[in-house]
């Protein structure tokens, strides 16, 4: 008995795809970058606290947010609320056409890492 | 068997769904902020979202601006600010208001700890923080932070916060010089990480002299900081500030003085000479009108210790502890006196004197002499006090409460010093009693004998609600604070002040505020705050309160008989700040619009009391504050960055104010009713350009402010005036391999134009005279242009 043939290999994911998913990751995280910034209570200038935040948002392909949460702590209850803040409070531009196919939704984790410049 | 059947389907169910759950999950990519969010050139605007008026200096204004100025120079460009120094560097000190508000109306805190003076609230900013070792400045315009430790701000709170140590270590020089031998030197330690513990220790000397009249200032500062990481959102930490400063002030001159004896005009340059002391004659010395420049000192020192135990307690809930110790001492003003002899002019047995009388001071054997003497009004203050503070975070509601205790003694004497022919004073620390004038006695001599104990309190609670998505947020709070002042006068020389008393009062209030946010889009937000302040008087309300006459008897020397009565009934002043603003945040630019109102009851001012016929500080009835503040920065494009800022304010008096009675009893007013408060321009406006390329940077800032008045009356005034800074940089090359690193020159040239303008000489919210026909205004000069440069580098 012959060997069985061995199954063809799975088909790679379409590359026009996968880029498109990368274009729109980037775009989030440069959108992030332009909004985030560090919180400015009296209570977080005096303590400082420093850490990572690592927030999950879901958005539908309009761009509209589902929810958000936190996925790990950084420890620091302001840096969390602060986080959480920057993501909820988004305005995100919707999925492009062909990004994310087949999915009505989408959860895009992003680690906010807080850092405090000393004198 | 069917167990393992089920779990093996459970496995694969979990599996697939996981599989779905990670195909619907990507990873953005790490975001990194750093405590200044995306930099703005200028350093003088942040991220804000306070629903409340803010502005805030951040390290990046602080680090190119001359390192020995003070927190008011630094605040100078923000929206709502009128503050002067008395001179280019800082080290003299000067005044500051806020919407009207002086100094001594605001709350000022070092890392959360108040450094108010616990008696007279007044600020003294050449003592604080070095500017190298602070991170930020910040000013909340109108409402006092629930949590913030004050009993005498019915105006708004600044905070210095300090920069943390390093995490690697370093030590920083800097040395600088400039004009009027001015001369600083710096040089900071920070040990960098050693296991979880860093802290640094900075050393300042300081020194220039007045660009008027003769003198100077001279200036040691130590700041040191450590921190210990507990790991998990807690830290310990503990800091020390220390200054001991010798200053000659600066003399104040009226309007007509200014005219006549010129801008440069100071005290007098050689000391007022003895008479030549004979045994058994009467010599009556007199004192100068214009005081000799070494007899007008500031000598000063004072320490902060703070701690800060800030606790993690679980994920929701934080606790902080944070005690404080200040300690203060010095005099100033201007010591040149006269002290009379027991016998001067008064034939009085000793016995019948305090203390029978003022013993010989000039060395003939008699008592029969007036002597001019160095005589000042010495403070010393010991404050301990402690912040707690407890937060609990339960899903929308951050509920944040706790409670601030301190008790402060305050010792106030005027004890008083021989001085030469040639200038020189026996004791000008005033702290050797072997050398400082004594009665007969031999009790030590005071013009003033008072102590004050202040214990303050504050219990608060404040809940923000995150609604919406955390785009509408709503804070309501409340605090009780209260002040319990026990004032005890020791029988002194001083006016009407000659017999033991004691005077307890309390002040206290319930301060509630709301404040409410609205985030329309991520770049534009509206806010709304209402809150109430409250200010409690002075403690020198309760001085001089024996009556005269009858005066008091004394009998071997001590009071034996006399009534006393507080004059002066000053409650506390209350005001209702509302703030309402919007603020833009885009990509090129961010900025604010604040529209305020204030609506002041009981405010404090020196008017005429009709049921005891003199002249008190009295709550002088409403007045009301409004007004709007706009400041707008940029980012840098092409290296080029910018900031305004603008403020129209309209500060009123409600009433005319009673003055006198007429021999007739007819009431005496003079014309206060919607005149402006003194010292509180129209109008202001900053603005500062900045490029910063490469290793370059120039900075050019400017400031308008507009006509102040200086009498409650508005009759008599003083000019608009426009000052301009220049703070520019050059980056050089790091040394060879690991030898001296980020060297920099700097210079720093105050009032680019040479302008000459006028001060307010505003020593205290409520110390401005009513009208020219009933006091004389004083003012202060300004400063020329001044250069310094700066050379810094790191190791």
């Amino acid at each position: 008995m012959a060997a069985p043939t061995p199954p063809p290999p799975a088909p790679a994911p379409p590359a026009p795809s996968r880029n498109v998913d990368e274009g729109y990751l980037g775009e989030l995280r440069g959108y992030l970058n332009g909004i985030k910034r560090y919180p400015n209570s009296r209570e977080a200038r005096q303590l400082k606290p420093q850490g990572t935040v690592k927030v999950w948002i879901e958005l539908d392909r309009a761009g509209q947010v589902l929810g958000a949460g936190i996925h790990t702590g950084s420890g620091s209850l302001i840096l969390d609320n602060e986080a959480l803040r920057t993501v909820r409070n988004g305005r995100y531009p919707a999925f492009p056409a062909d990004s994310f196919t087949g999915q009505s939704f989408h959860r895009f984790v992003v680690p906010i890492e807080y850092l405090v410049e000393g004198g | 068997m069917r167990t393992f059947k089920l779990n093996t389907l459970a496995l694969a169910m979990f599996t697939m769904l996981g599989a779905a759950h990670a195909q619907q999950t990507s990873e953005i990519g790490k975001i990194t902020v750093t405590g200044e969010g995306d930099k703005l050139g200028t350093g003088l605007i942040i991220d804000e979202d306070t629903p409340k008026a803010k502005s805030t200096v951040t390290k990046a204004q602080l680090e190119k601006t001359r390192s020995s100025s003070n927190p008011f120079q630094a605040l100078a460009l923000l929206p709502g600010v009128n503050s002067t120094s008395q001179d280019a560097t800082g080290l003299f000190g000067g005044s500051l208001r806020v919407r009207g508000f002086n100094s001594d109306q605001m709350g000022f805190t070092i890392d959360g700890a108040p450094v108010n003076d616990s008696g007279s609230f007044s600020v003294f900013p050449q003592e604080y923080s070095d500017a190298e070792n602070l991170c930020e400045i910040f000013v909340t315009q109108g409402a006092t932070d629930t949590e913030a430790p004050h009993v005498g701000a019915s105006g708004g709170n600044v905070g210095l916060v300090t920069c943390d140590p390093l995490d690697t270590s370093r030590v920083r020089t800097a040395v600088s010089g400039g004009q009027l031998d001015y001369f600083r030197g710096f040089v900071r330690v920070d040990t960098g990480k050693i296991g979880d513990f860093k802290g640094f220790i900075s050393f300042s000397k300081s020194e220039v002299d007045k660009f008027r009249g003769s003198g100077g200032t001279k200036r040691d500062h130590v700041d040191a900081k450590a921190e210990y990481d507990l790991k998990g959102g807690s830290k310990l930490s503990a800091g020390l500030l220390y200054n001991r400063a010798l200053t000659n002030n600066f003399r104040s001159l009226t309007l007509a003085q200014v005219n006549s004896e010129g801008y440069y005009a100071d005290f007098a340059t050689s000391p007022p000479q003895h008479i030549t002391p004979v045994n058994g004659t009467a010599q009556s010395e007199t004192s100068p009108s214009n005081a000799y420049y070494g007899y007008a000192l500031n000598p000063f020192e004072n320490y902060l210790l703070t701690g800060k135990a800030n606790l993690q307690l679980s994920e929701r809930v934080r606790l902080d502890i944070e005690p404080y110790f200040w300690y203060g001492y010095g005099t100033g003003g201007t010591q040149q006196t006269t002290v009379s002899e027991a016998n001067f002019n008064n034939a009085t047995p000793l016995g019948s004197q305090l203390h029978g009388g003022v013993a010989d001071i000039n060395g003939d054997g008699d008592l029969l002499d007036r002597v001019i003497v160095y005589r000042g009004s010495l403070t010393e203050t010991y404050r301990p006090g402690v912040n707690v503070k407890l937060s609990y975070t339960l899903d929308n509601n951050k509920i944040l409460g706790g409670f601030w205790y301190e008790r402060a003694r305050h010792f106030q004497t005027q004890p008083a010093s021989r001085v030469s022919n040639s200038g020189g004073i026996s004791d000008r620390w005033l702290g050797n009693e072997d050398v400082l004038l004594k009665y007969n006695d031999g009790t030590e001599y005071q013009g003033r004998n008072q102590h004050t104990v202040s214990t303050g309190e504050s219990v608060f609670i404040q809940d923000t609600i995150d609604l919406f998505n955390s785009k509408f947020q709503i804070t309501p709070s409340a605090s009780y604070r209260k002040i319990h002042r026990d004032f005890t006068n020791t029988a002194n020389s001083g006016t009407n002040a000659g017999a033991d008393y004691n005077y307890q009062r309390d002040y206290d209030e319930v301060l509630p505020s709301l404040n409410m946010s609205f985030q329309a889009s991520d770049r534009l937000q509206t806010f709304i705050g209402i809150g109430k302040n409250f200010k409690a008087p002075g403690n020198f309300e309760y001085q001089g309160a024996i009556d005269n006459p009858p005066g008091v008897t004394y009998t071997n020397g001590a009071p034996t008989a006399y009534t006393w009565s507080i004059k002066n009934k000053a409650t506390q002043e209350t005001s209702i700040n509302l703030d309402v603003g919007t603020r833009y945040k885009g990509d090129l630019f961010k900025g604010s619009v604040t529209a305020f109102y204030v609506d002041f009851k009981n405010r404090i001012a020196s008017a005429f009391d009709p049921a005891q016929g003199i002249r008190l500080d009295i709550n002088v009835g409403k007045s009301t504050i409004k007004g709007l503040e706009v400041e707008l920065g940029t980012v840098p494009v092409y290296g080029f960055s910018g900031y305004v800022s603008g403020t129209y304010t309209r500060s009123t008096i409600k009433d005319d104010l009673l003055v006198g009675v007429t021999s007739t009893g007819q009431n005496v007013y003079a014309l206060t009713a919607d005149k402006q408060f003194p010292d509180t321009p129209k109008g202001m406006a900053a603005a500062s350009i900045q490029w910063a390329q490469g290793p370059y940077l120039v900075n050019v800032a400017g400031k308008f402010t507009s006509r102040r008045q200086v009498t409650l009356a508005n009759d008599a005034s003083i000019s608009a005036f426009t000052t301009f800074d220049l703070n520019a940089a050059y980056q050089l090359p790091n040394g060879p391999g690991n030898g001296w690193k980020n060297p920099i020159i700097r210079l720093n040239v105050s009032n680019l134009t040479n302008k000459q303008y006028l001060m307010a000489n505003s020593g205290s919210g409520s110390q401005f005279g009513i009208n020219t026909a009933l006091s004389t205004p004083s003012v202060y000069t300004g400063a020329p242009r001044f250069a310094s440069v700066t050379f810094q580098v790191d190791y």
